[in-house]
């Protein structure tokens, strides 16, 4: 891993937007403040890929786009195989003399659905042969932008228009979610860093993007991205519903490297789960043994990856 | 579209625009339960939504249509109505917006849901182009808006037609311009009690005079093909994407007390719009891209951003 210099604080992250005003994403979009954040650590020197989903097509609406750096579109089945094409084809220009210029950051800036279903065999294939890309899942834990529809990475018991709740099924989703940052991590042997972030805790997301970036192979990046939209919560509850995640363990932060797994941010206890789901309409219809199925799913997590500290309810 | 491909003197076109995601369905609700009363009537009817205006996102400006003919409707694959005879806000900062009455015929009806007077609401149009009758339906305070996802791309709706706001909205839609029956929208909406309030408590004022509508050169869909880039390059915004400008989606505007404001950058870090510049003067916003989600007011540890209602600016 080369040198990277780290952001100590969110008053000293940089002024510079490469994510700039002038995009069709909803009001509150977590995503787009991912991206955001994403673009300010990444700096000038980037080339972004995005394959299919709302930051695409919200972002390209009409023939223009927010970024003040190179885009390009990709499908939504092969963000890491033209991720792969443009780092070689630099890789190679310099190599060879016909580019002057430094080798650019290639991020992927997929949805769940382009990095956790669809996706997931391109990405899998550029980690295995080992490009060095920073693939990045920004996850709103639906197909948002066709209109809520369900995917791998929908928590358990959430409406979406693919599983709505009824007689028959009442939780709505039944299915617990694929962990994605897991599935890379423990299966691709040139695969550098594996980190998961959060928009409520910007610091933590752009140094572990500048960290991802510095690597001499692959990078991944798993970004949690509260949608007001699909979750039906109001669009000034993003940061809160982003921060409540990570409180309660139903998100954890930490980095992978070396089989080891250190975690980012220190709880002192987590909150019941519920504190996090109350807030969201698409969890609304569950009952309290849906909830208690959620809260002994998330303890196991938090314990897989280290989170110990115990549920503490608030006081009454 | 050229002027006169369709000769079609006896349609009505109804436009309804609202607010994304919060307000789709009532607007959708609003040109249902009008063509379905309609087609009571053996008029011929379309309703639809804009497909440009989908996917809808959280408070973008979202358009749903009626057409309503005795004749069979030779236009009903053009997707936009060109020419509406009523315009329906769903919710009244809309009136800022200056694509509203584009297009309107002579004569025109606009229809807003807002507490406030038709006075005051023309007082905020950025013209008033053809009109002939605004109308204010005080809503909110008849129905509860319904926010769901049901019905919209693909979903099935099970919430019925006109349980919301849509139905006081109908009402007051039917009282100015009589263009369905009242008991033929009675028998289609779910909640026919707020229906009648919109018809009985709307503010009707007659403009005593139309100024005519300042003739707009349409762009063709041929002049609109040879401007889109597809499958191509575009160039990159250096500061601002001038061509997705989304100040118009704002129902509250932030204004932060710079007394208060201790220069944190906590709302600067979390806007996605990144509308918050931090300058020697404090944080200046940028009102022609803010879209409102009043996340910088949400996060501001020390209080100093307040939304204020859009309308109590006249700018």
């Amino acid at each position: 891993m080369s040198e990277f210099e780290r952001i100590p604080s969110i008053k000293k992250a940089p002024d510079e937007e490469y994510y700039v005003p002038g995009h069709r994403t909803c009001a509150g979009c977590g995503p787009a403040l991912c991206y955001r954040l994403v673009a300010k650590a990444a700096g000038p020197n980037t080339i972004f890929i995005g394959p299919t989903g709302c930051m695409y097509v919200a972002n390209t609406s009409y023939g223009c786009g927010p970024w003040r750096v190179p885009w390009i579109h990709a499908q939504i089945t092969n963000g890491g195989g033209v991720a792969s094409g443009i780092e070689t084809a630099y890789r190679m220009l310099i190599k060879k003399g016909k580019y002057n210029g430094e080798q650019p950051n290639v991020i992927v800036m997929a949805g769940d659905g382009g990095a956790v279903d669809i996706g997931l065999q391109s990405l899998s294939g550029m980690l295995y042969r080992g490009h060095k890309v920073l693939f990045i899942c920004y996850d709103n834990e639906s197909y948002a932008n066709t209109g809520i529809q369900v995917s791998p990475t929908t928590p358990y018991g959430a409406w979406t228009t693919f599983t709505p709740a009824g007689e028959v099924i009442p939780e709505g989703r039944k299915h617990f979610p694929k962990d994605n940052a897991k599935i890379v991590a423990h299966g691709h042997p040139y695969l550098k860093y594996v980190a998961t972030g959060s928009i409520g805790y910007p610091v933590d997301l752009m140094n572990k993007v500048r960290k991802g970036l510095a690597q001499e192979g692959p990078a991944y990046l798993h970004l949690h991205a509260p949608c007001p939209k699909g979750w039906q919560f109001p669009p000034d509850k993003t940061i809160e519903m982003a921060k409540l995640a990570v409180q309660t363990g139903m998100y954890q932060l930490y980095e992978f490297e070396n089989g080891k797994y250190t975690l980012s941010v220190q709880l002192k206890e987590r909150k019941p789960v519920i504190e996090y789901m109350k807030h969201q309409k698409r969890f609304a219809h569950l009952k309290p043994e849906h909830i208690e199925k959620m809260q002994a799913f998330v303890d196991a997590k938090c314990a897989e990856v280290g989170i110990t500290v115990p549920v503490v309810a608030a006081a009454q | 579209m050229s002027e006169n491909l369709f000769a079609e003197p006896n349609l009505k076109q109804i436009t309804v625009w609202a607010r994304g995601v919060l307000q789709n369905k009532d607007a959708r609700d609003v040109v249902v339960a009008l063509t379905e009363a309609a087609a009571q009537e053996d008029k011929y009817v379309q309703a639809w939504e804009n497909y440009v205006d989908l996917p809808d996102r959280v408070y973008v400006p979202v358009r749903a249509y009626a057409k309503i003919s005795p004749d069979p409707i030779d236009s009903r694959y053009v997707y936009e109505n060109d020419a509406p005879d009523v315009v329906v806000l769903m919710e009244e900062t809309l009136v800022k917006n200056d694509k509203i009455l584009k297009g309107l015929k002579e004569g025109g009806i606009l229809v807003v849901n807002t507490r406030r007077s038709p006075e005051e609401i023309l007082n905020f149009l950025v013209t008033n182009g053809n009109l002939g009758t605004v109308v204010t339906v005080d809503a909110n305070s008849m129905s509860t808006a319904v926010v769901t996802l049901d019905g919209a791309e693909g979903a099935t709706d099970a919430t019925g037609i006109g349980a919301g706001i849509s139905a006081p909205v109908a009402g007051a839609v039917v009282k100015a311009s009589g263009i369905v029956k009242l008991e033929n929208l009675e028998k289609v909406v779910k909640n026919p009690a707020a229906m009648r309030r919109g018809y009985n408590e709307c503010q009707v004022m007659k403009l005593d005079k139309i100024e005519p509508a300042e003739p707009v050169k349409e762009e063709t869909a041929w002049d609109l093909l040879k401007r889109m880039p597809f499958a191509g390059t575009v160039d990159s915004p250096v500061s601002e994407n001038p061509g997705m400008v989304t100040g118009n989606w704002r129902t509250r505007r932030p204004v932060i007390d710079k007394e208060q404001c201790t220069e944190c950058s906590t709302c600067w870090i979390f806007c996605p719009d990144a509308c918050i510049t931090r300058t020697d003067n404090g944080m200046e916003f940028n009102l022609k891209y803010c879209k409102g989600c009043a996340l910088c007011e949400a996060t501001c540890p020390s209080g100093a951003i307040t939304m204020v209602p859009e309308l109590d600016f006249k700018e």
